[in-house]
């Protein structure tokens, strides 16, 4: 499961464009799931990177999510990003990207948003 | 010895292959075979034609010949017939003037004889008395008895009574006149009153010559005669025989007797020269061969054309019914009989055709012959000339046919020419697409991709082409796309090849032990991935007691990754060393900081751990840039240091960072590292991770930093045994101050 290639599903939660997120994402799928994400964040005004799906982010995969963050931020649109306990939430907080960008630990977190 | 056999190789692997030559030879074969049979055909037909042709000529000419000689056959039995009836007739006409006159004669001397009483005498001249008689003038003669006994009174008056008859007697003889002819009325006494008729000059003496009149005087008896004596016999007009008259012409006579009150008294008689008939059967005989004749009721020929053989007229002939030739004897028997016929006959071994016809009022036949040679000759002569037609027919054809074969022949050389350079042309036509689709077969392998090949043939030839064409787009495309893949590879390996090179440049020479006077250890290590991650360690002195270490990992690889490293390690070194304290880190990282985001346009960041040990005092501070905690090995343990409290560097400007501090006691010792060593994984793709890391460095607490580094490596490769290494792995191992010995 850790291993697959990074899958994608998208759904409105809460007001929410939640874009789920499986799989692994780092260099080989970075470009891929940067894609999925411009597109999404292209035609709505507040999404969710649902990462509680994944089994590891490198830090490839963190420059496309501070990537989309920018493009979000440039757009005046909202992102955020959902993590769970677990290596992912580990390695956003070790980067200190919750410094640039609201993490949460559940769809149901976006309720109060 | 060798080169022959080569060279027989060479000829017969020659012979063998080539389409052009198949074709060539296959081509020459049918066209060479067709003409064959073209010939054989020809010349089968032109046997066949000349076979029936000549058949057919026989035929013609049988035919020809059959009918021709039928027709003239027929024709000629016709013609004969019809020749042989108005023949008899007009000869039979004038014999039955004759033998009137003579009936009427012997009447008119009957009625005078029987009233001789009532005439009287009259004086004619008497031959006897007369030294010469003009022809015409009627006269007495005595018969040479007669003469000798003299003539009484009673007889001198029966003449002087009979003398009148002169009277009838010249005008008769009148009518005569033109013909050689002697009238004469003999009295059984042996008187006779005569008138002679000579053609020619009037008066001439009826005496040819004098000899002649002695002859006729001394000898002449007219009771001996033979037309007297058969007058005499047969007691009616009756024809005599053919005769040589005493003057010596042919003669025939035509005799009856009269009577007086005592009965026969004598015989009147019409003796003519039939020498004009004679020339009229000879003028009736028909071309070359041709015979006419007339037959008397004894079967005797009296009058012929010619005059001699079988047909010829004979006083005293043979009776032509008795002739060994049993045709002509059968014909003579039916002439006799009075029948009217043409049959074919042998006459002195010869074929004739002989048509026959009675005479009026006599017993003759008239008959005239023609040679079936002469009646065949126009039917052989056109059956000849029709053979010779034929004959020349087939010369022509002969040489017609001769000529077509030679023609034929003649033709079959320029033909069999055409045939060979059209063939030859045909099967390089042929084999010129093949030709050159090997041509440019060749090429192409030779390695022209840009080679189309143009054949437009519209066959397979074409199709093929057509496929060679598509085969050497996709392998011109392959090609490209092997060659870009290559290029690209190549340039990922000179640009991996230069990061790391910059990598490995930018790195700091390990310090020698004098350095480290015994306060410290410091042992670092980087081995970059293939593609070259952009990790970074550092480690330089602020002054005496100050030492500076970094570790740091940039978020891409290759060149840009190195670059940003590049950027990253001068711009923290500067900002630390122009301040030259410790106390303002967190401030030089800040500026670090915003100087990277001014010059990232990519979004790369990067994470990175800076501390600076006071080796006096082993106090440490030190800012975590979002980077991987190290590890403190305290006492056999060893523990992460909390998470970073700062931010990622080159994202956003303008951050502020905080810096911590940490005192280290001698034997403690920090363990930098990467996530390039947590991250490294196995085959099974597992996690090397914190837990292991934490345990070996536990495991090593209070060793120097070379051996800690030693005992990681080991474990670290060991770990990941033969599978491929995805980052960085850069590691920095800092002991501090000397390990109590005891």
């Amino acid at each position: 499961m850790s291993d697959l290639p990074i899958r994608y599903n998208s759904e409105e939660i809460n007001g929410w464009q939640v874009l789920q997120l499986w799989g692994r994402l780092d260099r080989t799928t970075a470009e891929e799931a940067a894609d999925e994400g411009e597109k999404q964040l292209a035609a709505c005004r507040k999404l969710a990177l649902d990462l509680s799906g994944l089994s590891y982010v490198s830090s490839a995969g963190l420059r496309t999510i501070l990537k989309l963050a920018s493009g979000a931020e440039q757009a005046g649109k909202s992102i955020v990003i959902i993590s769970s306990e677990g290596m992912v939430r580990e390695i956003l907080e070790m980067a200190r990207l919750d410094l640039f960008i609201t993490i949460h630990d559940s769809v149901d977190d976006l309720k109060n948003v | 010895m060798k080169g022959i056999k080569n060279w027989l190789r060479r000829l017969t692997a020659h012979s063998r292959g080539g389409i052009r030559r198949q074709v060539l030879f296959l081509v020459l074969a049918c066209g060479l075979s067709t003409f064959l049979a073209t010939l054989m055909l020809f010349g089968y037909f032109l046997y066949g034609l000349q076979d029936a042709l000549e058949a057919e000529s026989r035929d013609i000419e049988n035919v020809v010949a059959e009918s021709v000689s039928d027709l003239v056959g027929k024709h000629t039995r016709t013609w004969l017939r019809t020749t042989a009836e108005n023949e008899a007739a007009h000869m039979g006409r004038e014999l039955a003037v004759n033998s009137d006159d003579v009936e009427f004669l012997a009447d008119s001397m009957t009625m005078l004889m029987q009233s001789r009483d009532k005439y009287g005498m009259r004086q004619i001249v008497n031959a006897r008395d007369m030294e010469d008689i003009a022809a015409g003038t009627p006269y007495l003669h005595y018969s040479p008895q007669l003469a000798a006994e003299g003539v009484d009174g009673e007889l001198a008056a029966e003449i002087g009574q009979a003398a009148n008859f002169v009277d009838v007697l010249i005008p008769l003889s009148k009518t005569y006149w033109g013909y050689r002819s002697v009238f004469v009325v003999a009295s059984r006494k042996g008187y006779s009153i005569c008138v002679d008729n000579i053609p020619g000059e009037p008066r001439q003496s009826i005496y040819p010559s004098p000899e002649a009149r002695t002859a006729f005087l001394e000898r002449y008896d007219a009771r001996q005669r033979p037309w007297y004596r058969m007058a005499q016999a047969k007691g009616t007009c009756t024809y005599t025989d053919v005769f040589l008259a005493e003057e010596g012409y042919l003669g025939m006579g035509c005799a009856a007797p009269y009577y007086d009150e005592n009965g026969f008294a004598g015989v009147v008689g019409i003796n003519g020269s039939i020498e004009d008939l004679q020339h009229q059967v000879r003028q009736v005989s028909i071309g070359r061969t041709g015979i006419s004749f007339c037959l008397d009721g004894n079967g005797r020929v009296v009058l012929s054309s010619v005059g001699e053989g079988v047909l010829a007229p004979g006083l005293q002939g043979a009776d032509l019914r008795e002739n060994p030739e049993p045709t002509l004897a059968e014909a003579a028997r039916r002439m006799t009989a009075g029948e009217n016929d043409v049959v074919k006959v042998l006459v002195d071994g010869q074929e004739y055709y002989l048509a026959f016809a009675p005479l009026q009022n006599a017993d003759w036949s008239f008959g005239t012959l023609i040679g079936q040679d002469e009646v065949l000759a126009p039917a052989q002569e056109v059956a000849s000339t029709v053979q010779e037609e034929m004959k020349e027919f087939y010369e022509i054809l002969g040489q017609t046919f001769a000529g077509g074969a030679g023609k034929a022949l003649l033709l079959l050389f320029p033909l069999a020419m055409v045939a060979f350079v059209t063939s030859g042309v045909l099967a390089d036509r042929l084999v010129r697409p093949i030709r050159a689709l090997t041509k440019g077969v060749q090429e192409i392998a030779a390695g022209n991709l840009d080679k189309k090949l143009e054949i437009h043939t519209g066959n397979e030839v074409e199709k093929l082409a057509a496929c060679f064409n598509e085969m050497t787009e996709e392998l011109k495309e392959h090609v490209q796309r092997l060659s870009q893949a290559a290029a690209k590879e190549e340039r990922v390996r000179t640009e991996l090849e230069v990061a790391a090179r910059i990598q490995a440049g930018l790195l700091p020479a390990p310090l020698t032990p004098a350095v480290q006077a015994g306060k410290f250890s410091l042992s670092a290590f980087m081995q970059p991935a293939k593609e070259v991650g952009g990790d970074l360690y550092d480690f330089y002195f602020l002054n005496e007691d100050l030492l500076v270490v970094t570790v740091a990992d940039v978020s891409d690889k290759g060149v840009p990754a190195a670059l940003f490293m590049v950027m990253t390690k001068t711009l923290l070194k500067d900002q630390v060393l122009r301040r030259r304290n410790e106390k303002d880190l967190a401030q030089a990282v800040a500026e670090a900081n915003d100087a990277l985001v001014q010059n990232n346009t990519t979004f790369m960041f990067v994470t990175a751990f800076i501390g600076i040990l006071n080796l006096s005092t082993g106090k440490f501070i030190y800012v975590n840039a979002g980077h991987n905690p190290p590890l403190l090995c305290r006492r056999d343990r060893a523990e992460y240091l909390p998470k970073a409290q700062n931010p990622i560097l080159g994202v956003r400007g303008g951050m502020a960072f905080v810096a911590e501090t940490l005192v280290l006691q001698p034997g403690d010792s920090l363990f930098l590292y990467t996530d390039g060593v947590t991250e490294a994984r196995d085959k099974a793709k597992e996690f090397f991770g914190e837990q292991r890391l934490q345990e070996i460095l536990s495991a090593t607490a209070g060793q120097e930093a070379e051996k800690q580094m030693e005992t990681v490596l080991e474990k670290l490769f060991a770990f990941v045994g033969e599978a491929n290494q995805s980052d960085d792995i850069t590691m920095l191992a800092l002991a501090y101050g000397k390990k109590d010995e005891n």
